[in-house]
């Protein structure tokens, strides 16, 4: 393997009511986005503990995506909202200690939007790429 | 508020514990939750039910006992309210807890009766003692640096404390802006001040005392920016965080002791979060060298993650470090950012819930995405 040669390592946590539907979709209408995410089904974008997401990135992710319902969708009335404090609480910590914080997103993708979904991922695939190896990998002191 | 100015002298603590004894007398409260004095001259929380042996309590100790006041109370009102009336006194950053735990249902407030004490900083244990050994009583140290305007010897979250006085409480023993020799009780509620009326108290209006903490407040908004303007610079990238955490032996005091981390079972000591021993080999070749413990960064980022949002500031987990890591730095770093976000002082009201209790419906956009 090359020396400066980058894949991208990316998780998907994707609510199972809507986003992993739409990567469903997605599937089945063949479009092509990168294979870079490892999707993660979950019941709804509220269950995501952000220390998984933390854990992610510390055991190698280079990016994690994030993808609940779209506001007043939640299949559990508000979990996507719980979700987006949470996810901001993330960020500002990550952004606090200087660990780009723009290796986390959130997006809201309805069950319909295959296309969109796959539009994201590509983007935010291309987005991991250009930013390179993840810093929290190091999570190493070298001596 | 209106509250009544008790003339001390020199016997400042044998005031108050005589005030505290006459609630004891009067039948006021059942029992007094407040910091007593050990045998070494340290304090830790404990009840006094009897109002001759209200001498050993020490109100004004500037020291943190071990354990916040804030959990004491949780461990007895968690499952259910207390049966007797209890006065309990708090230091302001244990009030402040107190009020989140509240929020957070493991505080049940019936039956308690909140007395807050002004706390113009507190020492670090070891310093404390020194203080001791050399014959000086820490609290005349307190009152010379308020008078002087040093302090340098407090622990760093105090140095930093925005709170110097309870934002929330039925009763306020105060000594910022109050004349040497002079003591202030301040009525917060209704409560408080039928306490004090029932006491026979002549009740006044102190204006000064205000103008007197806003002048500390300024001084230490200038100084909190820089302290937190140098931990920003220190805890940057992966390898500041690292370095910081080098000495950590993951003992996990700074959890046990934080008034927040009230979980009974802590995500930290579940299975989910311990690594497979193999790991620890195969990691990392390329550098050669393998420090072990490496849970520590998600320990802690993950526990200010959790915390941060009503983590008010008190700075336990530093004194609980059996390592010296200076924690406060990271912790009070992240809480002052995720607050700032929410525009959220944890422990200003019982009403008002926490960042994570609630949501609006529109909000946080430049999150998204």
């Amino acid at each position: 393997m090359e020396k400066d040669y980058f894949e991208p390592v990316i998780v998907g946590f994707l609510c199972r009511w809507c986003a992993a539907a739409a990567a469903d979709a997605a599937g089945t209408s063949r479009l092509h986005y990168p294979p870079n995410i490892r999707p993660v089904r979950v019941n709804c974008s509220g269950f995501i503990d952000p220390v998984y997401i933390l854990r992610a990135l510390l055991e190698g992710a280079d990016g994690v995506f994030v993808a609940g319902c779209r506001p007043g969708d939640c299949h559990y009335v508000d979990g996507n909202l719980k979700a987006r404090r949470r996810i901001a609480i993330l960020k500002e910590t990550l952004k606090t200690l200087g660990l780009e914080d723009q290796r986390v997103v959130f997006e809201y993708i309805s069950t319909s939007e295959g296309s969109r979904y796959a539009e994201l991922v590509k983007k935010f695939t291309e987005k991991i790429r250009g930013l390179g190896p993840s810093p929290l990998k190091k999570k190493f002191l070298t001596v | 508020m209106r509250g009544a100015l008790l003339e001390t002298g020199e016997e400042t603590r044998r005031t108050i514990n005589n005030f505290l004894s006459r609630l004891l007398q009067e039948k006021m409260v059942d029992a007094i939750l407040a910091p007593i004095e050990t045998s070494t001259g340290l304090v830790t929380p404990g009840f006094v039910t009897n109002p001759e042996k209200t001498h050993i309590i020490d109100v004004l100790a500037p020291v943190i006992p071990g354990v916040a006041m804030a959990t004491v109370v949780s461990q007895i009102t968690h499952e259910k309210p207390v049966e007797k009336r209890l006065g309990v006194i708090l230091k302001p950053c244990d009030i402040r807890a107190l009020v989140e735990l509240v929020k957070f249902q493991q505080v049940n407030l019936e039956n308690i009766y909140l007395i807050g004490v002004d706390c113009y900083g507190t020492y670090p244990v070891i310093k404390y003692k020194e203080i001791l050994e050399k014959g000086n009583l820490p609290v005349e140290n307190v009152f010379e640096a308020l008078n002087k305007g040093g302090e340098t010897e407090f622990r760093d979250s105090c140095k930093v404390c925005l709170n110097p006085v309870p934002i929330y409480s039925d009763l306020c023993i105060g000594y910022i802006g109050i004349e040497k020799g002079k003591l202030f009780i301040e009525a917060r509620t209704e409560k408080g001040e039928e306490f004090l009326r029932k006491l026979g108290f002549k009740l006044l209006e102190l204006k000064e005392r205000n103008r007197a903490v806003a002048e500390i407040l300024r001084e230490r908004e200038t100084k909190r920016e820089k302290y937190f303007g140098e931990a920003e610079k220190e805890l940057n990238g992966m390898e500041g965080i690292n370095s910081f955490f080098e000495d950590c032996i993951a003992c996990h005091n700074c959890m046990e002791v934080c008034p927040i981390c009230f979980c009974k079972e802590c995500f930290f000591d579940s299975d989910r979060y311990s690594y497979v021993n193999q790991n620890y080999l195969e990691w990392n070749p390329l550098e050669g060298t393998v420090p072990m413990l490496q849970a520590k960064v998600q320990f802690h980022v993950g526990r200010a993650v959790h915390m941060a949002s009503s983590c008010v500031h008190c700075g336990l987990c530093e004194q609980a470090c059996p390592q010296d890591i200076a924690l406060y730095k990271l912790f009070g770093l992240i809480a002052r950012n995720i607050q700032r976000i929410f525009n959220y002082t944890p422990g200003r009201s019982v009403e008002e819930k926490p960042p994570v209790q609630e949501f609006k419906e529109e909000e946080l956009k430049e999150f998204i995405g």
